[in-house]
């Protein structure tokens, strides 16, 4: 008993220690685009974004026919033919990728801005967070979750508790940054001005950067405004919140991703099947 | 058996865990390195320049030659206007001061007159009656020297050609330093040609502060001091002070002032004798002594100041001549001070600009950002 319980223990860790080998795949393809980005011209910008997005949407809808499956298993009798229709196709698959292509457009434009390692950085550490999350999200449910439906209950649960560490690590380095300095300008010549730097060769992507950087410049100039006598730091709240959303949506398409690459992994062992139980 | 697959499994796992950690190292230090994507993308890394709104790529060694020589031309520039300020000043302030020293003769010519000694003695009168505020020896040196009101004209108009001068320095410089810097940059190529910079820099906001237009405001902070007409208003209780002034010309002054006492004593005397060869009597007579006594009084008061006059003209004029090279100095360096003030800000604007618009330059490995030594 104990040496099959070792033996599975081995067999757990071994899956782990695969999938952290996979997920690793992100952080490098990242890092790559993060350094040769700017070189990409229009179509190879439009086919990089699609096909991270086409990857982002095999996860994203794999998560929702689970739980469309959850509500139909709760509320639809299996003989109904509504059970059929709505358990998720392709339409479900075509709404995940509307979504999902705007996510990655975000992650795209942020990884070929990135200048600081933290991002980065953060990404490759990630990668062992995400898998023990999601082994220690397995094991708890094992007592409690449907063992049709766990796997992916456990990879939800563990993106949403990383997220929140992601985030918060990369909130926290954040404050740790240098910021340009913009208080002697006006809002829009600091937009100007950083929308400025951006280069790229597709004129797509630079366009693209140059929202990003003013947005980024918006962030930072209200963030600077020091005004005499006004005691509640309102602005530098708004430019702060600017920012933190922003990486926010960057963390989040990129936990997406390393989920799509998870449920791809484990596609035949984590759909639900078409079979009602 | 299953012993050995255990131990397989075992040390497949460490074999993974050890490949797996090498690999995150890896990772990050692909991210923290610079180097081997310097290799890999190849050749000296391209900086980009946006100045009005033209983009050049030029090689990130001639990015910071660029920034380089964009500091030494601060500093020159800085040099060269408190040069130019002080050439500037000293020229005006001599054409100005030369036209003064001329009107010292008819200075001299009204205080050594009568109208001139009346004029103090009756000053003197009224304020020991508590009934003249204005000084008319002010007034007359004022008037005299000084032109009235010419002295705040002529300063203004000094004001408004160091404004020029400056504002055309600035101008020159910042053209100077654009065509040094089209120069390094050689042949300008669009951004597009080749692949995109490592980092761009923006140029606009040092063109403008070159041009005195940037966050120092150099030209507006000269033109606001012009308008005020600083110098004109800092001149008066410098001129008034130099009327007053009672140091070696004041105690010539004095002298000057013992002087006309012994000469109304000559006087009553002078005064009393022709009243004596009045022979009318009766009221006839008093006018008679009035008038006989007044002219002698007048004539003995012309001649005894045509001798002070020959006495003393050249002491009072070489005094004043004194008192204008003093005021002279003290205008220079009020100018001065006030013009070297505004210099060293916009100098210090651009020192700070250069540093601000070449910094992303601090980024790329091999290139230096300048630093002006201040």
């Amino acid at each position: 008993m104990m040496a099959m319980a070792s033996a599975s223990g081995v067999r757990s860790l071994r899956g782990a220690l695969n999938d952290m080998f996979w997920l690793l795949t992100v952080p490098l393809f990242l890092i790559v685009l993060s350094r040769m980005g700017a070189l990409l011209s229009n179509e190879a910008v439009i086919g990089l974004v699609l096909g991270l997005a086409l990857l982002m949407t095999a996860g994203i809808w794999l998560r929702a026919v689970v739980r469309r499956r959850i509500f139909l298993a709760g509320a639809v009798r299996t003989e109904s033919p509504w059970y059929r229709r709505l358990r998720g196709g392709p339409l479900m698959a075509l709404v995940a990728l509307l979504g999902a292509v705007p996510l990655a457009t975000i992650l795209v434009v942020a990884t070929v801005r990135v200048t600081g390692p933290q991002l980065l950085v953060g990404m490759v550490l990630n990668v062992p967070l995400l898998v023990l999350l999601r082994e220690f999200w397995h094991r708890r449910l094992a007592g409690h979750a449907v063992p049709r439906f766990r796997a992916m209950l456990a990879l939800r649960l563990a993106l949403v508790v990383n997220l929140g560490l992601l985030f918060l690590a990369l909130a926290i380095a954040a404050l740790f940054q240098t910021y340009p300095e913009l208080s002697g300008l006006t809002l829009v010549e600091a937009m100007l001005s950083e929308a400025g730097r951006q280069e790229a060769a597709s004129g797509l992507l630079q366009a693209l950067m140059q929202l990003a950087a003013a947005k980024d410049a918006a962030a930072w100039w209200l963030g600077q405004q020091v005004l005499p006598g006004v005691i509640e730091p309102g602005l530098q709240v708004a430019g702060w919140m600017i920012l933190l959303a922003t990486d926010l949506l960057v963390v989040w398409s990129y936990l997406l991703i390393c989920a799509s690459v998870l449920t791809l992994v484990h596609w035949r062992a984590w759909h639900p099947g078409s079979h009602s139980e | 058996m299953s012993t050995y697959t255990e131990r397989r499994g075992i040390a497949g796992n460490a074999a993974r865990l050890v490949g797996l950690l090498l690999a995150l190292a890896l990772l990050t230090a692909l991210v923290l390195d610079q180097r081997p994507w310097e290799r890999l993308l190849g050749g000296d890394a391209r900086v980009g320049i946006v100045i009005e709104g033209q983009r050049f790529q030029l090689e990130a060694g001639d990015a910071g030659i660029i920034g380089q020589r964009a500091a030494e031309r601060a500093n020159q520039g800085a040099a060269s206007a408190h040069d130019a300020t002080a050439r500037l000043v000293a020229q005006e302030l001599d054409a100005l001061f030369a036209s003064m020293s001329a009107r010292l003769p008819d200075y001299a010519d009204w205080y050594f007159s009568l109208k001139g000694e009346y004029a103090r003695l009756s000053f003197l009168l009224l304020r020991w009656g508590g009934l003249a505020a204005a000084d008319p020896l002010v007034d007359a040196t004022m008037e005299l020297i000084f032109g009235g009101e010419e002295l705040a004209e002529r300063l203004a108009v000094i004001e408004r050609d160091v404004e020029g001068m400056l504002g055309a320095h600035a101008s020159e410089l910042r053209t100077r330093w654009l065509e040094e810097l089209l120069a390094v940059a050689r042949e300008p190529k669009p951004a597009r040609a080749g692949s995109p910079p490592a980092t761009v820099l923006l140029l606009d906001d040092l063109a403008g502060e070159f041009a005195g237009h940037g966050s120092s405001e150099f030209l507006t902070r000269l033109s606001a001091s012009s308008a005020g007409a600083v110098s004109a208003g800092a001149a008066a209780p410098l001129v008034a002070r130099l009327a007053l002034r009672s140091s070696t010309a004041a105690a010539g002054g004095r002298a000057l002032a013992l002087k006309g006492a012994g000469r109304g004593a000559a006087k009553a005397g002078t005064a009393g004798a022709s009243a004596l060869g009045c022979a009318a009597a009766g009221p006839a007579a008093w006018a008679c002594a009035l008038a006989v006594g007044s002219a002698a009084w007048l004539g003995t008061d012309w001649a005894l100041l045509t001798v002070d006059e020959w006495r003393n003209r050249d002491a009072l004029i070489a005094d004043w001549e004194e008192r204008l090279a003093l005021l002279r100095v003290e205008l220079e360096e009020t100018l001065l001070a006030r013009y070297g003030q505004a210099i060293e800000v916009w100098h210090e604007g651009m020192r700070l600009e250069v540093e601000r618009s070449f910094s992303p330059l601090d980024s790329l490995r091999g290139v230096q950002a300048p630093r002006s030594d201040h």
